[in-house]
Order: C-alpha cells, then sequence, then structure tokens
C-alpha cells in the first residue's frame, strides 16, 4: 500500500495506509501481551516459545517505528528510506512470527503434514492388530493402546501434550494431565477420561475435540469397562468380569482374517497384468471376467452358458491361471476332459462348478489348487471318494455338496478329511407346520358392559 | 412521463448502445480474465487425481455404448448379489424381535408425558395408553437369540443372522422414510441403492438386468416406484419390475403374427436409424438406447426362462411355501434365488401390508399381522437356508426390514383408543436383520430401553445400512460419487458408517 500510494493513480490511498500501520502497530502490541500471558501455562514447546516471543516483540517494535517515521517525521531526511526498510523487516517478521506462531498452536510441520497426507492417502495410524481369540488379548496392548493410538496421541504424546496430559505409555497415562489423574480405577464416573468422552459434543471440555475423529460408543463402553474393572494394564480379557453387555462388543473385535473387515481375502504378492488377447477373446463368450477391484490384477471371472462349450472355456482360461483367483462355472456345460484346464488354474481361491457335468475323475485333476478355500460342487456327479482325493488342500474352508452322491457315512468321511473344513451337503428342509396357512380371524366378543 | 423525459430516456439508450458499440471481444476477455483464469485453474485441478484414488468429479462408470457392462469395485467386496426384502408398511418390532417384558407391567396404563412431550406422531393424539408385547417370545439357537412365536420357522435359522436392534430414522411417513431407506434422501428424484449399485457395478449377466424388483401383498410401497428408480443416474439403471404371475415383464412376447426373425429386423431397423441420429447428434443416451434394444431382444428368450419358477422340483416349492399361479411373497422369495443364481446383482422386494395400526382386523397387532408374519416366515427361513446349501449365502447378502419402527403405545388416532390393537408409527427404534455376504452369524447389534422406546446403545441409520452395503460389494460409500449438477453426489450424502460391529 505504502508502494502504491507512491503512484499517483492510488495517491488517494496515502491516509489510510498511516490507519493501517497504526492499527497494526496496536494489535501487535496487544498480542504480545496476550502471548505472554497464554505463554505462562507452558504447554507449548520451549524453543519454538521463545523464537516466537523475541519476534512477536520485534513486529510490535518495529510496526511502531514504522508507523512514527510515516506520521511524525516528514521533516527528518531519511523518513522514506526508513520506513520502506523498517516495511520491509516488518513483511519478514510477520511472515515468521505468524508461522512459527501456527506450529506452536497445530504442532510441527503443521503446513506439510496435510500435504503428506495427500500424497500418501494415509494418516499415520497404528496398524490393525488382529485379534483371533479377543479373551486371551491383552486388555491395554490390544485394544485400548491402538484406539488411544488413533483417536488420541495427536495432541496427547510425545509430539503435543495439550493440558499437561501424555497417553503414549503406561507411566503417563497414570501421571495425568494438569488437572491431575485422568483414571480413577474402578469409578468411570469420576475419571476425567470417561467423563469427557461422555460429554455433549459441544461441551467445550468433550474429548476429542470438535472436528476430530470420535470414539465410537463401543469403545466408549471398552474403556467404562476397563476403569470398572480396575483398569489394569497387564491383565488379558479373560481374566476380568465381563457383563452381559461387554460381550457383543468384546466378539466384535475379533476377527479370523488377516483382511481388513468387509474386504474378502486376496493374494497379499502382487501379481502382473493378465494377458489382454486371452481376455478379450474370454468376453467375447459372454463371460464377465474383470480384476476383483481397481489397482489389483488378479482377476475374478463368471462364465454363463452360452455360445462356447464349457471344455472350450476352461481352455482358454488356461492363459490367466496366474491372475484368476475367482471362477465361477455353474451350469456350463463342462465335463471331465475340461477338468485338465480348471486343474492348472493353480491360483485359485473360489471355485464353483455347481451343476456341471463332472465326475470324481474330474475332481482328482483339482489337487493341486493350493490356496483353494471355497469349492461349489452342488448337482454334479461326484461321490465322497472323490472329495476326499482333494485331502491335500489345506486351505479349504467350505466345500458345497448339496445334490451330490454323498450320503451320510460319505459325509462323515469328508469331515474327517477336512477337519477345519465347513461342509455342507444341504437337503434343509423347512417343516410344513399348521399355523403357516391358518388365517387368524377377528372373534367376535359379546357387548360388554353398557 | 413527459414527452421531454421519454426524449432523455431514449437519448440515454442510444448513449448506451453507442457505448457498447465500442466493447471488443478484447474488453470482455480483459474484464474478466480473473474469472476465466479460476475456472481454468479449476478444471485443471478437478482433472488431477488429488487423492490418488478415483477419480471422484467425473462420471467415468458411465459408457453410454456398454451402460450395463460388469465394472469392477473399489476394492473385493465380500458379497456379489443382494437380496433386499423390505416389509413395505413397516412390522412392529415389538412382537418379532425386541423382547420387551417391562413393558408388559405397563400395559394398559396412561403413557407417561416424558415419552410424549416435544414429540410427534402419525397419529397419535393426546395420551395413548402403553401396549405390552402381544406375542410370546422364546431363546433360540446357540446365540440364545430372543424371537416371537410369531416367526417359528425362522427360529431354526437365528444362528446365520445378525440383528441390528437399533435403528433409528428420522421420517414418520412410509413414502417419505422408504424413500430415505432406499435412496438415502426423504424427497423423490434420487438414485435408489439398487440403481447405485448397478451403476457402480454393471450387470455380470448381459441376458439379464443388474437390478430386479419384485411386489407382493397386492399393493406397491406407498413411495411408488421412485423407490427403485434410478434418479440422476442414466435410466438404464433403475429397476426392472418383474411380475411372477402371467408374463414376468409386460409385454415381454411378441405380438400375434410376429415372428422372431421380423421382430429381429425390426430392432436392426430402428437401431440403423439411431445410429444415423447418433452420427448427427453424438448424444450419448442414443447409444444407451440402442444397448437397450438390443438387451431387451435378448431378455425376451432369456428372461421368460429364468423368471419361471415352475420348472423349480416339488420340494423347493414346498420348503418356500410358494402358492401356484399366485404373486406372492414366497414366490418372488424362490424367484430372487433363482435371479442370484443367474448373476442378477440386486433384487429388491416389496411385501404390502405391514402398517399394523389396529384401525381395521387386518391391521390388528394380533389378528392382520400374525397373518402377514404366516406368509413371510416360511419362505424367509427357506432363503436362507436355500442360499446356504447352494454356497450362495457367502456372497449373497440378505436384508429384511421395513422403513420405521412402531410405538410401544396403542394407537389412539384422533384421540381415541382405535378398535383393534395396534401401534403407531414409530422413528426413535426399529429391528432390521442382514444374512450373508460377510456379516457375522448369530449376533445381535444395538440396544433399546427396557420398553422399547428409543435406541440406547448401537444406534445405526439408514444411511450407516446403505454404507454398510456398499462396503459389501467394495465400495467406499464415501467415494462412490455421480456428478450432478455441478457437485459429486453420493448415496449417502453426508452421512453414513459402516456398521464393523457387524462384519464377520
Amino acid at each position: 500500500m505504502l508502494w502504491l500510494s507512491r503512484k499517483t493513480a492510488f495517491s488517494n490511498i496515502e491516509s489510510a495506509v498511516k490507519i493501517a500501520f497504526l492499527l497494526g502497530a496496536l494489535s501487535a502490541v496487544v498480542s504480545c501481551i496476550s502471548g505472554l500471558f497464554l505463554s505462562a501455562n507452558g504447554e507449548y514447546d520451549e524453543a519454538t516459545l521463545s523464537w516466537h516471543k523475541w519476534m512477536g516483540l520485534s513486529v510490535a517494535l518495529i510496526s511502531s517505528i514504522c508507523y512514527l517515521s510515516l506520521a511524525h517525521l516528514k521533516s527528518f531526511p531519511w523518513q522514506s528510506l526508513l520506513t520502506y526498510i523498517s516495511g520491509s523487516v516488518l513483511f519478514i517478521l510477520i511472515f515468521v512470527t505468524g508461522h512459527l506462531g501456527g506450529t506452536l498452536t497445530h504442532g510441527e510441520g503443521f503446513l506439510t503434514q496435510p500435504l503428506e497426507t495427500i500424497f500418501r492417502d494415509t494418516i499415520p495410524k497404528a496398524a490393525k492388530k488382529i485379534i483371533r481369540n479377543v479373551q486371551e488379548a491383552s486388555v491395554y496392548n490390544d485394544i485400548l493402546q491402538p484406539m488411544f493410538q488413533n483417536k488420541c496421541y495427536g495432541c496427547h504424546s510425545s509430539v503435543k501434550q495439550k493440558g499437561g496430559l501424555r497417553m503414549d505409555s503406561r507411566e503417563w497415562i497414570l501421571k495425568g494431565g494438569k488437572d491431575g489423574d485422568i483414571i480413577s480405577a474402578g469409578n468411570p464416573d469420576k475419571s476425567e477420561i470417561y467423563k469427557r468422552l461422555i460429554l455433549d459434543p459441544l461441551e467445550e471440555h468433550h474429548m476429542p475435540p470438535k472436528g476430530k475423529p470420535q470414539l465410537t460408543e463401543s469403545e466408549i463402553a471398552i474403556i467404562h469397562w476397563w476403569i470398572i474393572n480396575g483398569s489394569p494394564f497387564e491383565k488379558k480379557v479373560k481374566e476380568l468380569d465381563q457383563p452381559e453387555k461387554m460381550k457383543p462388543i468384546l466378539a466384535s473385535l475379533q476377527s479370523d482374517t488377516n483382511s481388513s473387515k468387509g474386504v474378502a481375502d486376496i493374494p497379499s504378492q502382487k501379481v502382473s497384468p493378465a494377458n489382454q488377447t486371452a481376455l478379450d477373446e474370454l468376453r467375447k463368450t459372454g463371460a464377465a471376467i474383470l480384476p476383483v477391484s481397481e489397482g489389483s490384477n488378479y482377476l475374478s471371472a463368471n462364465i454363463f452358458p452360452g455360445v462356447k462349450e464349457g471344455n472350450e472355456i476352461a481352455t482358454m482360461l488356461e492363459p490367466v491361471s496366474n491372475q484368476l483367483i475367482w471362477l465361477k462355472l455353474n451350469g456350463i456345460n463342462l465335463s471331465d476332459s475340461g477338468m485338465r484346464s480348471i486343474g492348472k488354474l493353480t491360483s485359485l481361491i473360489r471355485l464353483s462348478l455347481d451343476n456341471t457335468k463332472i465326475t470324481d475323475k474330474g475332481l482328482a485333476q483339482l489337487q493341486g489348487l493350493n490356496h483353494l478355500k471355497y469349492l461349489n460342487l452342488v448337482g454334479t456327479n461326484t461321490s465322497a471318494n472323490g472329495v476326499i482325493q482333494l485331502k491335500s488342500l489345506k486351505n479349504i474352508q467350505s466345500i458345497y455338496l448339496y445334490k451330490t452322491k454323498i450320503n451320510r457315512a460319505g459325509f462323515e468321511e469328508i469331515k474327517k478329511a477336512f477337519p477345519t473344513a465347513f461342509i455342507d451337503t444341504g437337503g434343509y428342509q423347512v417343516p410344513f407346520l399348521a399355523t403357516d396357512t391358518a388365517i387368524v380371524r377377528q372373534v367376535l366378543k359379546p357387548k360388554t358392559g353398557k | 412521463m413527459t414527452r421531454k423525459e421519454l426524449d432523455t430516456q431514449r437519448l440515454f439508450q442510444e448513449a448506451r448502445h453507442e457505448s457498447l458499440q465500442w466493447v471488443t471481444r478484447r474488453h470482455f476477455l480483459k474484464d474478466s480474465i480473473t474469472g476465466l483464469g479460476a475456472m481454468a485453474l479449476g478444471s485443471f485441478l478437478a482433472g488431477c487425481d488429488w487423492l490418488g484414488s478415483r477419480q471422484t468429479g467425473s462420471n467415468i462408470l458411465f459408457d453410454s455404448a456398454h451402460p450395463l457392462a460388469p465394472k469392477l469395485p473399489m476394492f473385493p467386496g465380500k458379497a456379489k448379489s443382494i437380496i433386499y426384502l423390505h416389509m413395505a408398511g413397516a412390522p412392529s418390532q415389538l412382537e418379532l424381535f425386541d423382547y420387551k417384558p417391562a413393558l408388559m407391567k405397563l400395559d394398559g396404563q396412561d403413557c407417561p408425558p416424558s415419552l410424549l412431550e416435544g414429540k410427534k406422531f402419525a397419529f397419535i393424539r393426546g395420551v395413548p395408553k402403553m401396549l405390552g408385547p402381544q406375542a410370546k417370545f422364546a431363546q433360540y439357537g446357540e446365540s440364545r437369540t430372543w424371537l416371537s412365536e410369531n416367526l417359528p420357522h425362522f427360529s431354526t435359522v437365528v444362528d446365520e443372522v445378525s440383528f441390528l436392534k437399533a435403528v433409528q430414522t428420522d421420517q414418520f411417513n412410509h413414502a417419505p422414510a422408504q424413500l430415505l431407506m432406499h435412496t438415502g434422501v426423504a424427497r423423490l428424484g434420487r438414485p435408489s441403492m439398487g440403481a447405485w449399485v448397478t451403476y457402480g457395478l454393471g450387470t455380470e449377466n448381459s441376458n439379464l438386468p443388474g437390478f430386479v424388483v419384485l411386489t407382493s401383498g397386492g399393493k406397491f410401497p406407498d413411495a411408488g416406484k421412485s423407490v427403485w428408480g434410478s434418479g440422476f443416474l442414466p435410466s438404464v439403471y433403475q429397476g426392472v419390475q418383474c411380475r411372477s404371475e402371467g408374463d414376468p415383464v409386460l409385454y415381454i412376447k411378441d405380438p400375434k403374427g410376429m415372428d422372431r426373425d421380423l421382430r429381429k429386423a425390426s430392432i436392426d431397423a430402428i437401431n440403423e436409424v439411431n445410429k444415423l441420429s447418433y452420427e448427427e447428434f453424438k448424444d450419448p443416451e442414443i447409444l444407451s438406447r440402442i444397448s437397450q434394444y438390443e438387451m431387451a431382444f435378448r431378455m425376451q428368450t432369456s428372461v421368460p426362462d429364468v423368471m419361471n419358477i415352475n420348472d423349480e422340483p416339488e420340494y423347493i416349492h414346498e420348503m418356500y411355501g410358494t402358492q401356484a399361479n399366485k404373486a406372492c411373497f414366497a414366490n418372488n422369495v424362490l424367484l430372487a434365488r433363482k435371479l442370484v443364481e443367474k448373476g442378477v446383482r440386486f433384487v429388491q422386494l416389496f411385501d404390502w401390508g405391514w402398517d399394523s395400526h389396529g384401525s381395521d382386523a387386518n391391521l390388528a397387532i394380533d389378528i392382520g399381522f400374525i397373518n402377514k408374519c404366516r406368509s413371510v416366515d416360511k419362505a424367509m427361513t427357506a432363503l436362507i437356508l436355500d442360499l446356504k446349501q447352494r454356497g450362495l449365502l457367502e456372497d449373497t447378502l440378505v436384508i429384511w426390514g421395513g422403513e420405521f419402527g412402531r410405538t410401544p403405545m396403542q394407537e389412539n388416532r384422533e384421540g381415541k383408543p382405535n378398535p383393534f390393537k395396534g401401534r403407531d408409527h414409530h422413528t426413535e427404534a426399529f429391528t432390521i436383520w442382514m444374512a450373508g455376504g460377510g456379516i457375522k452369524k448369530g449376533f445381535s447389534y444395538g440396544e433399546t430401553d427396557e420398553i422399547g422406546y428409543t435406541a440406547i446403545s448401537g444406534k445405526v441409520t439408514p444411511y450407516d445400512i446403505q454404507a454398510t452395503v456398499l462396503n459389501q460389494l467394495g465400495f467406499d460409500h464415501e467415494k462412490f460419487t455421480y456428478q450432478f449438477q455441478g457437485r459429486p453426489f453420493r448415496l449417502t450424502d453426508v452421512h453414513g458408517r459402516v456398521i464393523n460391529e457387524i462384519l464377520a
């Protein structure tokens, strides 16, 4: 503005420049005073704070010089030079002091962190712990610590200690914050940590603060349960008293798979893209063959009865054997001769052969499918012996055998061969009940009373 | 206005026109340089892939030449298909799933004012009486799930199911509540869940539609066909309504005197004309139309085959309790299983008649409601078992529920007790169950207070259910968008949380 006011076109803002400098100088002084009071509670990083303090004071000083030189030193020979120099210094100072102030309130690297998140698409979070058996899990290490890391460490750890509190170890948690202990063992309603979690989210003291990721109801329930049980750091879940209400919440922490919840198992190692010509040929037959998801080269195929013979399609699948993990061939015209090709698809995890013409002879071809977890043989001409041929497949989790030649005894043998798998021979019935077709009608009551 | 004033006005006008003559394109560009620059910058930035994931601002999933081609999800989902059984009218959770013995003790007493203050009900006026549970309950299965005697068959499969016992909505009238449940907004104009899914994943079986709707109970749901509409999505994604009586799709048979070859020839001719107009106007909707004609032609042969439940063996018919040549829930459920088996992505069933107000015998909680339960119990149980034995339950997600719940109070329309026992519409708590498709077995999430009036923990909204459905199919509901009217739209708008607690 100062520079602009020298240009004739903008000479009319000259008087505004003075006022701007005056206001700037006054507010710099006021912020210095309030800053000094705020720094007294010692929540901030010492080194940054002292820089911020001294630079803030300089801003106040130099902006005052600027104003004085502009307004009252009209006759002074170096007046215009002095104003320019102090103006430029002030510009740099405000820039740096402002940034330091930002660092104090928002934490180190507050400008670069969001950018990093944009480019990495992840915020540093606790790696998801797989709890296979929740009863054996350590309450603090396996359940609470990851929860704290994800939702509390942002302000209460080595990076920042808002309210003087750190939560990144047992000792720090027990030490509490500047207002004292945060946990009163056995008494959640007197524990600061729990009280603040259940405060109305609009209240100032509610934790985590508005706009930050909140704890879920189950997470709060877990903290409540932990405190009621005396907030132990070393105990396992099974050693704590578990009221009926906690059971489903605890059970929901358990997970059987490495994959995160709601995501299907796919191999973790990368694979090269499938041969495009082979894919195009397959698609021409009407097969729905696609990557299992964006960014993955693994393939899922669903093949419908159509123009080509099933056996022919099976051969066409061979070139994509490294990528194909899910395959549905239900109802297509596939026989044992096509099974030789299916046996070469060694990456398969899920395979549906239901209502095809295959027999035990064809099944024998599948012995090399070591990754297989799901096998659907519903409506095929297979027998117990045929299925037992595959007992070397250790990863199998479920086999569906409805409408096959397998009888009760065969079923028992298969169960022995696959002790950990779920075997379903179907044939469920929903019995007829008299009430199914009976209709309830209005009973006309005799009128009573008046 | 005097003549002088008129002259002055004309003079001004002329001066203005004259001065405008001097404004050139250069002036315009110079004056609007910042604005145009900002617009250009905006489009550059939108073109960049900031988050390294799906480009949210663009409708990249819509390929007008092949609108229904199969597409891949964002991540590998556990479910491949959805069967949504909607009990239109809203069944009473208090006579089915939410066992409240404490409510029995209050039966017939006046409703305490604390439950009425500041609340709005569809029909309850003044002070209604409390109404105890009108069914006996017992615990079933290894999960010891409480269930009422109204669902004797379903009690055998509770160990396959996850119950959401604390669903809440904010709409207490049928049409808006149904719209909210299926389209994410209580007003008209948004795409339904099935339309979103079809837009995102296409259809695997190119001879069948990706999204099929079946209705029973004698009436359409109150919100009409909008609950399976495509909203602002291209119209090819709307639900295809099929019938389980007569022709599965209206006008699917060729008329008399029209043979298959003639039909083919006429569709080819129409498409030829359409291709010419596409070359002239380049409107992508014309390509959509061409592919729709082709699909309709294929459906004429494939649909009657799939839609026909008569070729199912007798014991399957008995299992579902179907009724020959009738449009009923059991027939629709069996058809739904067949469709999923053939690769249909989303099958939406509506069964009308659950609005148990107690205003007549059919809507009485102890008469008509029991009959409704009997008409669905066998079929829904059979569906779970049949999907399971065919190995389809692992990747088929079944959802059962209404659009809201029912009050623990007896309805008193216009302040007078209704002639029969009934309950009013209730938004604060109801139950929905899900099974298969990567959902926990024999699990229950959420809790209501001791009279079942309001949810107290594990609250779930329609948005959460939608987010969970999308998640099971492999979509992040926060990133799955469609650009419309200048902003990306989501099924869950700005709400929704995946109900991780019920995921296996």
